[in-house]
């Protein structure tokens, strides 16, 4: 696994980086909001295909207001999400399709992206892109290789349930006896190396 | 098989450190659980909800930023340094630039400008103080040396606690970079280890020429290893009891000298097992049973084994074709062997200095 680049595992190769779009002036101010939800936090400015939007948490809900006119930002359709994907997407794939979670991510996904478009490319690195529904961003990709990496590190690890947790007692047991085994193996290669006429065996 | 066996010797001692310091520095990373690594031990979880509205205070508008910013933003977000507010700034080449949210600069040509952050050393340890939960003392704040890897403007703060605390926070975001202490940085050496990364500028890294090339050599360490394993078990070695015993008589010329029954194992190791029972030194090797030193060679007085490869390089044809076979590659059987004067006198050697 060494071998593979860990930036082409982490899909960084999958998508170009967009040609960001910078912001420009907003007819909704950040007080009118403040004065509305007095809670917000985390309150953030950015935007997705041309129309700016401010997202923060209010009441430890996600938020996403259009910042021209204060009014909610409707989830992306499934059409926007693929023309997101598509546009940042290197390969030379075509959309095989796409699906959206709402409440249970993909074993492959954190649960904190939902809710997320799922866009599968058909090329032979079986890519998905990751983009939210709510903030239209590219939240993360993930290719065969990934996949493969996982259960390498599953396989690394021996944590064959989470994959994720390395303070397990079978690795523990595993490790300790690689341990015993590598001395020995030391041992012998002393041994062997050592012209001393007086060991036996 | 020889060659084998000489691919797997000198691999080993080619890779066997790195191979050591996989498994103790990997089997210590799993041991010792995560919490104690843990250099937030004394880390204050910053507060998510913002205890005083901060709206009134805000006098310079999203747009203002947009308006009086060098390089186009991608991103702006609302933040609070030591109760006032600010805004964080994604410029479109990825850098963050943090200004102040109610106060504005006029410039000597009576032009307005954003004001950026630039705390002092007393609110950088305030801040420090804030995220720091337990009650050691906190040194003043200091300033880093160039070749690290903290953003520019990062001071680091150490507070006398029984793990040497250390915090670093940025003058320029009010943000703190991170709590270490010198458990983390044991976590970190281990790591460095582990990854065999030995000179990195920040994080691990994964892909390092070194660690390429000793995981392919530890592949075929393995395999060459495996393959041995194999041929030895194939041989008959390891397996452990064989279903009836065997009896082998050992004859200096002509002379009945020892009488051994056996149950599994190759002559060699059966034979002196024997001999350590009666506190003799037995056969002298100097490879233990490698099939490299040709010091176990024995007679078969009667029906010798096919020669196997280890013999075949050890031993001249004649004595291959005289029943002259390598002690340690052969497993045992019903057999009589004749050893030579030169080994009976080494026979009864005082065990004592058997490891001198
Ligand atoms: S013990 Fe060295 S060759 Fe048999």
């Amino acid at each position: 696994m060494v071998l593979m680049d860990i930036d082409f595992i982490h899909g960084d190769t999958l998508t170009a980086t967009p040609n960001i779009v910078t912001l420009k002036p907003v007819s909704y101010p950040i007080t009118t909001l403040l004065q509305h939800y007095p809670d917000a936090n985390k309150i953030r400015l950015t935007q997705r295909q041309g129309q700016a939007f401010y997202q923060f948490s209010s009441q430890s809900q996600l938020i996403i207001l259009n910042a021209d006119t204060g009014l909610p930002l409707a989830p992306l359709t499934e059409q926007q999400a693929k023309h997101i994907a598509v546009s940042a997407y290197t390969g030379n794939g075509t959309v095989s399709s796409a699906h959206l979670f709402e409440q249970d991510a993909p074993s492959e996904l954190n649960p904190k992206w939902l809710p997320v478009w799922q866009i599968n490319f058909a090329d032979i690195k079986q890519s998905s892109l990751y983009v939210s529904a709510d903030t239209g961003e590219i939240v993360t990709k993930r290719h065969v290789y990934w996949r493969l990496f996982d259960v390498m590190w599953m396989l690394h690890i021996m944590d064959y349930d989470t994959r994720d947790n390395i303070h397990n007692n079978l690795l523990t047991l595993m490790a300790s006896l690689s341990l015993l085994t590598a001395l020995f193996g030391t041992m012998l290669l002393w041994f062997r190396l050592s012209h001393n006429k007086k060991v036996t065996r | 098989m020889i060659r084998w066996q000489q691919l797997h010797k000198w691999l080993g001692l080619l890779i066997g450190l790195q191979l050591l310091l996989w498994i103790v520095t990997g089997l210590l990373l799993n041991m010792i659980p995560s919490v104690w690594f843990s250099a937030s031990m004394h880390q204050q979880q910053s507060a998510s909800a913002q205890a005083t509205p901060i709206s009134l205070q805000i006098t310079v508008s999203i747009n203002d930023v947009v308006r009086l910013s060098h390089l186009p933003l991608s991103d702006i977000e609302l933040i609070t340094i030591l109760a006032r507010p600010a805004y964080q700034l994604t410029q479109v080449n990825g850098q963050q630039v943090f200004v102040w949210a109610d106060t504005l600069q006029t410039t000597t040509k009576h032009q307005q400008v954003l004001s950026r952050v630039s705390l002092t050393d007393l609110q950088i340890h305030q801040i420090a103080r804030a995220s720091y939960r337990g009650d050691a003392k906190l040194a003043p704040a200091k300033a880093l040396k160039h070749d690290n890897t903290m953003p520019v403007g990062t001071l680091m703060i150490t507070a006398n606690d029984e793990v040497d605390t250390r915090i670093y926070v940025n003058r320029h975001s009010g943000s703190v970079i991170a709590h270490q202490n010198n458990r983390s940085d044991y976590q970190q050496w281990l790591l460095m280890l582990h990854f065999m990364d030995y000179n990195s500028e920040n994080g691990v890294s994964f892909n390092h020429f070194w660690t390429q090339i000793i995981a392919v050599l530890s592949l075929i360490f393995i395999i060459s290893g495996i393959r041995l394993l194999v041929y030895q078990l194939h041989q008959g070695h390891f397996w452990p009891i064989k279903k009836r015993p065997v009896t082998i008589n050992l004859y200096e010329s002509q002379q009945l000298i020892a009488q051994i029954s056996a149950h599994s194992g190759c002559m060699l190791d059966n034979i002196n097992k024997h001999a350590n029972a009666q506190q003799a030194k037995g056969l002298i090797t100097e490879c233990g049973g490698g099939g490299q030193c040709g010091q176990c060679v024995v007679l078969y007085l009667s029906t010798p084994p096919s020669a196997c490869e280890y013999d075949i390089a050890k031993l001249s044809k004649r004595k291959l074709a005289l029943g002259y076979r390598l002690s340690c590659q052969h497993i045992i059987s019903n057999a009589d062997l004749g050893l030579s004067p030169q080994q009976v006198s080494q026979w009864y050697e005082n065990t004592s200095d058997v490891n001198q």
